[in-house]
This record gives C-alpha cells, sequence and structure tokens, in this order.
C-alpha cells in the first residue's frame, strides 16, 4: 500500500533528515509513528502525500509515485495535517466543496462523528476554536473513507472527552482495507489503537512490528528497585523499576500490558539490544 | 452528494469544480477589490464634477474610465499574485497540493478567474459605472442626460492584452514565492527591464565599437508600431507578439507548480 524504498532527503543547508530509509505499510492495520521531536515523522507524512519529493529514493502509494500526485492517488489519500489552515467558508460549505473529490465519501458517517464531537458546520471554520476546526478536519477525514489515511498529532487540541471520542470512533471504523497512519507524541492517548509500531531515529527506522511481535518478544513489568533481575531498559518510579524484560525473563509473574510510552523510550534508549530481540522476526 | 471523476487525466467536470473552490476561497478578495474601485471610482466623478475646472462631464468620464483601466490591471496583478494563497503557508498548503485534482486543472484555475473572469466582471463593472455616471449625471450636475460611455478612447483591446501578458507572469509569481508574491514579482518584472537596459547599453557599445553608432528603440508600450494597421490586422500582430509570451510564462507557472513541495 505505501512503499518507501531507500529514501534520502535532507531540508537546504541542513544534515541529511534520512538516510536510505525503507518502509512497508499494509492494508488493515494501524500504524503508530513515532520518534523524538525533529525525528522526521511530519516530514516522512510529506513524502508519502508527494508534499516533498525525495533526494534519492522512492515513496509510492498503491503502486503511484507519490511525487506525482496524480489525481487517483490523492484522492485515496487524506492528510489531517499537525498545523493545519482551513478556507473562510462554513463547514457545510467545505464539505459541499471537497467532498466530491473522495468518491467513497460517507455522508452517513461524516454527519454521525460531527454529531459526535458536537462541531456546529453551519459556522464559519475560522470562527471555530483550534480543537473544534480539528474535530472538523478528522469527521471530514474519517468520512472520506480514502484507503490511505495519515494523522498527524490527530489528539493534539482536542480536550479530553474528545481524545476518548476520537479512540471510540476509529476503533468502530472498518479498516480491513484502509492503512492508517497515526504519527504522535501522545502514546499513552493512542497506544490501545495502534497494531503496528513503527520508530524513527537519526534518519532510519530503527523500529518496525506488530504488537504480536512485541509481546512474543517482550514483557512488561514493574519489579522492586533492589530487584537483581535484569532487564533492558527501565525507568524508575517511587521505589521500582518499570522494565522491559526479554520474553520470559520474568517467569515468577505474569507479564503486565504493554506499555507504549515504555517500549518507545526503551527503543530510543537501547535501540541496538531491542533490534536484538527482534531479529529473527519478519516485519 | 456529487462525486467527480478520478482519472489521470485532465477532467473538464473536475476542473469545473477546482475553479468553484478557487473562486469560493478567493470571491471575498475579488468582490471587495472590483466593489470598492467601482465606488471608488464613481466617489472621484463625483469630486471632479464638484470641485474640477472646466472639464465637461464626457471629459471626467474618460479620466475616470482611463483611471479605472489602471487599476484594473494593478488589482489584477496584485489578486493574482495571491490567487494560490493557500500555497503561502505549511498549514493551508496541503489543503491545495493533495487537493485530487491535477496540476494543469489548478493552475487553469487560477489563470480562468484571474484573468478571464475578473475582466469580465471588471469591464462589466465598469460599464456599469459609466450607465450610472450616465444616469445620475444630469441629475447631479447640468440636468441634461449624456451618454458617457465610450470605451473606444481606452484602448481597450490593448490593456486587455497588455493584461493577459503580465497576469500570467504574475501566475508564475503566485506558483513561484513563498510570501509577499505581488510585491517579489514587481521587484523582479523590475530587476529584468533594469537588466536588460544594461545589457542594451553594453551591446550598443560593443557593436559601435565595431559598426559605428547604434540606436536602440524600446517601447514599454509593445503595440504602437501595430496602431496603423487595419482592426483585424492589429489584433492578429497583437496577438503575435502577446499569445507566444502568455504561453511560455504559464508553461513556466504549470512546472513550478507541479514541482512546488511544502514549505
Amino acid at each position: 500500500m505505501i512503499s518507501i524504498k531507500n529514501l534520502s532527503f535532507a531540508f537546504k543547508k541542513n544534515k541529511p533528515l534520512f538516510k536510505d530509509l525503507s518502509l512497508q505499510m499494509e492494508t488493515s492495520k494501524i500504524y503508530g509513528l513515532f520518534g523524538l521531536n525533529g525525528a522526521g515523522k511530519t516530514t516522512l507524512l510529506n513524502h508519502i502525500t508527494g508534499m516533498l519529493f525525495p533526494a534519492e529514493g522512492e515513496c509510492t502509494v498503491n503502486g503511484v509515485t507519490a511525487r506525482e500526485r496524480s489525481p487517483q492517488m490523492l484522492s485515496d489519500l487524506f492528510l489531517i495535517p499537525e498545523q493545519f489552515d482551513l478556507p473562510s467558508m462554513t463547514g457545510t460549505q467545505y464539505t459541499e466543496i471537497h467532498a466530491p473529490f473522495y468518491p467513497t465519501f460517507d455522508e452517513a458517517l461524516f454527519e454521525s462523528v460531527i454529531d459526535e464531537f458536537k462541531v456546529d458546520i453551519t459556522s464559519k471554520l475560522q470562527e471555530l476554536s483550534y480543537g473544534q476546526r480539528k474535530k472538523f478536519l478528522i469527521a471530514f477525514a474519517l468520512a472520506t473513507n480514502t484507503r490511505v489515511l495519515l494523522m498527524d498529532e490527530p489528539t493534539n487540541g482536542l480536550d479530553i472527552p474528545a481524545k476518548s471520542q476520537f479512540r471510540r470512533i476509529v476503533a468502530s471504523l472498518d479498516y480491513s482495507n484502509r492503512c492508517i497512519v497515526i504519527s504522535t507524541h501522545q502514546v499513552r492517548d493512542l497506544g490501545a489503537m495502534i497494531d503496528q509500531v513503527s520508530v524513527i531515529k537519526n534518519g532510519e527506522i530503527v523500529f518496525n512490528h506488530g504488537l504480536d511481535a512485541i509481546q512474543k518478544n517482550l514483557s512488561f513489568k514493574k519489579i522492586p528497585a533492589d530487584s537483581e533481575t535484569d532487564y533492558i531498559y527501565g525507568e524508575e518510579a517511587l521505589g521500582s523499576v518499570h522494565a522491559v524484560f526479554r520474553a520470559g525473563a520474568v517467569n515468577e509473574h505474569a507479564s503486565e500490558e504493554l506499555d507504549m510510552e515504555l517500549l518507545f523510550n526503551a527503543i530510543i534508549s537501547q535501540t541496538n539490544n531491542i533490534q536484538e530481540e527482534f531479529k529473527t522476526v519478519s516485519v | 452528494m456529487k462525486s467527480l471523476p478520478m482519472t489521470n487525466g485532465f477532467s473538464f467536470e473536475r476542473f469545473k469544480w477546482v475553479t468553484y473552490r478557487l473562486l469560493v476561497i478567493n470571491k471575498k478578495e475579488y468582490a471587495f477589490g472590483i466593489g470598492g474601485t467601482l465606488i471608488g471610482l464613481y466617489a472621484f466623478w463625483i469630486l471632479m464634477g464638484v470641485f474640477g475646472s472646466q472639464q465637461t462631464l464626457q471629459e471626467n468620464s474618460t479620466i475616470v474610465l482611463a483611471f479605472g483601466t489602471v487599476i484594473y490591471q494593478i488589482g489584477g496583478y496584485v489578486l493574482t499574485a495571491s490567487i494560490f494563497s493557500e500555497l503561502q503557508s505549511p498549514g493551508s498548503a496541503a489543503q491545495f497540493l493533495t487537493l485530487p485534482a491535477k496540476t494543469g486543472e489548478k493552475l487553469f484555475s487560477g489563470w480562468v478567474i484571474s484573468y478571464v473572469l475578473y475582466t469580465l466582471v471588471a469591464f462589466l463593472g465598469l460599464s456599469l459605472l459609466i450607465l450610472v455616471m450616465s444616469l445620475t449625471g444630469n441629475l447631479l450636475f447640468d440636468g441634461e442626460f449624456q451618454n458617457l460611455y465610450d470605451l473606444t478612447k481606452i484602448y481597450l483591446n490593448n490593456v486587455v492584452l497588455v493584461y493577459l501578458v503580465f497576469n500570467s507572469i504574475f501566475l508564475l509569481g503566485a506558483a513561484y514565492f513563498k510570501g509577499k508574491n505581488f510585491l517579489k514579482t514587481a521587484f523582479s518584472i523590475f530587476l529584468f527591464f533594469v537588466f536588460m537596459g544594461i545589457l542594451m547599453i553594453i551591446l550598443s557599445n560593443i557593436i559601435s565599437n565595431f559598426a559605428g553608432p547604434v540606436m536602440f528603440s524600446w517601447s514599454v508600450y509593445p503595440f504602437a508600431s501595430f496602431e496603423s494597421s487595419g482592426i483585424f490586422k492589429k489584433l492578429f500582430l497583437q496577438l503575435l507578439y502577446v499569445l507566444p509570451l502568455t504561453l511560455l510564462f504559464l508553461t513556466f507557472s504549470y512546472f513550478r507548480l507541479k514541482n512546488r513541495q511544502v514549505a
């Protein structure tokens, strides 16, 4: 569905952001795209949408080179950018004008998400708060039913009830034929929705595995601070250590639930050790 | 809900929709620009009638009309330079760049709005202004109805053809620059003429060293030499001059827009 091969890219005068980056993304999955600030998550999404061109390598969406920005490819792809400005028009007008560009647009879904979020689409979009505008764009994006849906920090700016509404709505979507990519820092908010974890570090994808593989290879557990058990990565908290172990390393108690934030921190600070655990796993 | 064809070739249906979208986005600027100018011109005409010297209403109207065509051009360039205003911020560029339509459809929409529609509306507005001036002239000033409509005095076709070329240059500026598009394009045009001037001086010096004194003639008004021809021949000659230049700048604009990346 999304294929990135040997992508290299640098902003002018800066050091390369991506070096030979390769990544495949398939249908029926929600990808969590994680990385530190400046790692290039947004830049990668911009390459997928064809808004940035690689210096080397290739990025294709459904077999079409992204930089071509062909109408067919773009009508099957939607991006919710982190920072966005909507044109000066009402929500109703925006929908009337833009929905025809997406042949699979689901009006009923749009109305139900708008109702759920309680957005007034008769108001001018520029008069709505940032959070309301974001809810509107999320509703529109979900209703386009495009096979590729990219969301850059989708819950930034949403209030707490809206975050759980968002999780509920996305979880209820039929994504058997869709590939959803969520780029976010809010791993605690969105971790539960994700099927596949992809991490960018130093211009490369250093981790790209599904939840099954993660749970098969790693365990997450809180142990006493003075415990002698070996772990790959740990964070001290109130006399205990919340740690990531090799699978089977903590036999005495069942492993706790996957902690996405802990996993991300482990991947960033112990990249080689984590990669070692997944050596035999195919992506 | 309407659904547009999503073929990869040029689609007229999609082009109409892109034009409609661009028109909705830019309508406020165009409405205020054209409406404000017409009201301003009418006020100017009244002031000329009240405080002016011995000029007739007909002469005042011709001045207003000539002034109107100058504003038509300059205002048009300002509006053209901002026709793709969405491209100027990363927040809105995504809306434009990922809109499922061909680059050619997007560019052609910009041209149709900034040239065809704008020219039609502007001259319809000017005609309406003349009509209003004709109708109100007798009430406000001398009590007799006068038909003040005389567009022939302003070389209408020349104005529209000159605007055609410069509009395509400002369209290129709209696709090329990332802010202050009008000023940057105007400055680029100015630099181009300065460069051409310097080039001519250097060339004339070089040539005169070998072949004696050389005289270049350079006219800012490019159609002066066609004025003596018949109307169709004149138009044909003007188009020969104008169309290749316009197509050249539209082609540059197309490639610039096609290769435009998010800031």
